[in-house]
């Protein structure tokens, strides 16, 4: 199930919420389990099996050694397995790849790992453990979530009024933004690959395109998780910080993506021996988070190449031009990162590299397939780019104490949800014009 | 603001609540005219379809998603240009297996008496009216046949259909086909070609028979709101016209009951049949042409029945016999390929012809 299907909107939501705000606080996290059960069923049966059954060995063989302090090195066995299964289901295509198993798979790492380490102890209680792990909000695209503050949350689930309200505003916001911009940008990336002949515009404003569903399809998507969390009373962080407008590549990744970030800094990164060691071997290490990263987002040589193309990128500023970027003006870094993002996105958008890279460089600049396509959408691409920067929110905020603002703003969401929904459902709208030529 | 929020979820709560109400009380649908096609029924495995396709109020959806998209100054909508004037153009699609279409052709009409006429669509005739000037595949793929065509004589309605649409409407706003000008200056190129008399404008008893014809073209952008006229040119003459794949003989060549459906084109011949033969009684000059065509030449034949006094129609989609013996069997001395060029590319049904 997804969060903006018709299906979520007006059954699983509703109902869930009604249950939800009926039941006594104390039993429901077991409301929470059912509903995530139903959730993940959706997507099939055999994703459901595989997901349990990853569950089920983790949390025996958890409390096995928790028991029988022998059995230590089963730790070990444990994260291979969880790391194993992962490449077998991303690098293995003739199986099919089970929902949000890159996600629940490093949501078991990290229990595993604080577990090994004695921040938090071993889970006795299934059902919390499989709140945790099968959590509807969370499951299939994150944020990455550690069990020690979802366990804090689930002891005591009981939302404020205005945590309800404020968090219900906020996936409305996330679902306005899914359905009206990044779907619609998604849909407009997939057209511009199908085109012949690209011209250097056309293949810039591809990688424009794609920059824009990226973030606003990911974050937007997060928005609605937070906004689930917080009605229910489960605190998510924050997994975008704009991080379109940082002064540097090290930056962009503090800001995006942040729950992924933390979980290579405080799994890899710091075990390695992080930043404490000389620099050839901080080098090796950033190169080995690096390229973990690109192996993470994708299974084709294209993301090994994006991660390493990042890992150097890093290691450039951390360890030759730390001293001349920050010397820079604030503008020409802006600059400097868009660029190095929407070159890195080439890696990203499945494309063969070098035609592509020839086409940006080549002497057709552009035609007028380039410019209808452009100029059709217009509106759609000032929006997105309006999404990146802080304003919509400030301007939020600015508005937020404004009295005929408060009383227009209803009826503005009213407006703009039905024309989420019609959005919706127009995306089954197949006329089948031609049986009668 | 606390405040703000809380009026914010009541509203989307009961307008979820509402549809809800309605989704579930309502009367489902099984078919859309709109769209032509049967709506999904309901199983565990396509539940978020069927609530898509049974959705309360889902045409009234349907049409502000499009005036949304008009809003946001969007002129392409589901393979549909919006053009000047209230014009909807659908898109031109090339389909890379066209060389069959001249090779089945060539192969039939070496010892035949053949007349060839593709006809340019919409796209191309009211280039002048399009917000953009995309580059225009059809006019390359027309220029290709034609070249390619060895054996028949093949009739260009290029220049023709684009000149007069200055004046007059070749082409419906709202739908794919021409209107019944276009197919009159097609019969007079027709004519021409043929070196024959052919009627004037003037001969015709012109009649408009609807005011309210809303084309498969504007199903695909609900929600804006264009009608046209369809109208016939009509002539005396006691016609008896033969659906022999229906077994039904009747004297007229329109059926009246489609003028009150939704796709009202299907007025001009009863729509589609896979053999029709019409015969001119007022004419006694024994002359006989075949027509192998789609719908394109439903509003074209009537003119044909002045000059014809047998015409047999047939349709390649359905008509599954050789028609080279067919040809043979009723003593025909001429044939009429005519298509326009959409549906001839995307159906390619004339492959079967021998």
């Amino acid at each position: 199930m997804n969060f903006s299907s018709l299906i979520f909107i007006f059954f699983f939501l509703p109902v869930f919420l009604l249950i939800y705000r009926f039941i006594p606080k104390k039993c429901r996290y077991l409301v929470l389990l059912v509903f995530s059960i139903l959730f993940y069923l959706y997507s099939g049966l055999y994703n459901f099996i595989i997901l349990i059954s990853i569950g089920l060995i983790n949390y025996l063989v958890i409390l096995l050694i928790s028991k029988f302090k022998k059995l230590n090195f089963l730790y070990y066995v444990l994260i291979l397995l969880n790391v194993s299964t992962l490449l077998v289901f991303k690098y293995n295509h003739s199986l099919i790849f089970p929902l949000g198993i890159s996600f629940y798979i490093f949501n078991s790492l990290s229990y595993i790992i604080d577990v090994k380490r004695n921040k938090i102890k071993a889970e006795k209680n299934i059902l919390y453990y499989f709140t945790y792990i099968m959590m509807f909000t969370h499951v299939t695209m994150g944020p990455i979530t550690r069990y020690s503050s979802f366990k804090n949350d689930l002891a005591n689930l009981n939302p404020t009024k205005d945590d309800f309200y404020d968090g219900f505003r906020r996936f409305l916001n996330g679902l306005i933004k899914k359905v009206l911009i990044s779907d619609n940008l998604g849909i407009l990336f997939n057209t511009l690959l199908t085109l012949e002949n690209p011209t250097s515009i056309l293949n810039i404003f591809i990688l424009l395109v794609f920059a824009l569903e990226l973030y606003i399809d990911f974050s937007s998507y997060c928005d609605m998780a937070i906004g689930l969390g917080k009605m229910i009373g489960i605190n998510y962080k924050e997994n975008f910080d704009y991080p379109y407008l940082s002064k540097s590549i090290s930056e962009f990744w503090r800001r995006w993506h942040i729950t992924l970030g933390n979980f290579f800094k405080e799994y890899v990164y710091i075990p390695l021996g992080g930043n404490r060691v000389g620099i050839f071997r901080n080098i090796i290490n950033l190169l080995i988070v690096w390229f973990l990263t690109g192996m993470w987002h994708g299974n084709t040589v294209n993301f090994l190449l994006w991660g390493m193309y990042y890992g150097i990128i890093i290691v450039l500023e951390k360890h030759v031009f730390k001293n001349i970027l920050d010397k820079l003006p604030g503008f020409v870094r802006h600059i400097y990162v868009v660029l190095i993002v929407l070159f890195g996105y080439i890696f990203f958008i499945g494309v063969d590299i070098i035609p592509f890279i020839k086409t940006i460089f080549s002497k057709n600049i552009i035609d007028t397939t380039t410019i209808f396509y452009m100029k059709e959408n217009i509106l759609l691409i000032i929006i997105g780019i309006i999404l990146c920067f802080k304003m919509p929110d400030k301007l939020h905020d600015k508005i937020n104490n404004n009295a005929i603002i408060n009383v227009i703003l209803p009826v503005v969401y009213l407006i703009l949800f039905i024309i989420t929904i019609s959005f919706i459902v127009s995306g089954s709208f197949h006329p089948f014009l031609y049986n009668n030529f | 603001m606390k405040r703000t929020n809380k009026i914010i979820f009541i509203f989307i709560i009961l307008m979820i609540v509402l549809f809800d109400f309605i989704f579930i009380f309502s009367k489902k649908e099984n078919y859309s005219y709109l769209e032509n096609r049967y709506l999904k029924k309901f199983t565990i495995s396509n539940i978020d379809d069927y609530l898509s396709d049974h959705f309360p109020s889902r045409n009234k959806l349907l049409s502000i998603k499009t005036k949304v998209d008009l809003l946001s100054g969007k002129t392409y909508i589901n393979d549909t240009y919006i053009a000047k004037d209230n014009y909807l153009i659908p898109k031109f699609i090339n389909n890379p297996k066209s060389h069959y279409i001249y090779e089945t052709i060539n192969d039939f009409s070496k010892d035949k008496n053949v007349y060839v006429m593709f006809v340019p669509d919409s796209i191309l005739v009211n280039e002048d009216k399009m917000y953009y000037h995309l580059d225009i595949e059809e006019d390359n793929e027309l220029d290709n046949l034609y070249k390619n065509l060895k054996y028949s004589t093949n009739i260009d309605l290029r220049d023709v259909l684009i000149e007069k649409n200055k004046e007059e409407q070749m082409y419906y706003r709202t739908d794919h086909h021409w209107t019944t000008f276009g197919a009159y200056y097609a019969y007079v190129e027709f004519m021409k070609t043929k070196n024959e008399e052919y009627l004037n404008k003037e001969d015709f008893n012109i009649e408009k028979v609807s005011s309210e014809f809303m084309g498969t073209t504007s199903s695909k952008v609900l929600g804006v709101n264009v009608l046209d006229d369809i109208y016939t040119f009509n002539t005396n003459n006691d016609l008896e016209v033969n659906y022999v794949d229906k077994n039904i003989i009747t004297n007229t060549l329109y059926n009246e009951k489609y003028l009150s459906e939704k796709d009202k084109y299907a007025y001009f011949l009863d729509n589609n049949h896979s053999e029709i033969i019409i015969h001119n009684k007022n004419l006694t000059n024994n002359k006989k042409i075949l027509v192998v065509k789609n719908s394109y030449a439903n509003s074209f034949i009537p003119f044909l029945t002045n000059h014809y006094e047998y015409i047999y129609v047939i349709d390649m989609r359905y008509f599954n016999n050789n028609v080279s013996n067919y040809i043979e069997n009723n003593n025909i001395e001429e044939t009429l390929i005519l298509y326009n060029m959409y549906n001839l590319y995307m159906d390619m049904s004339i492959v079967k012809m021998e």
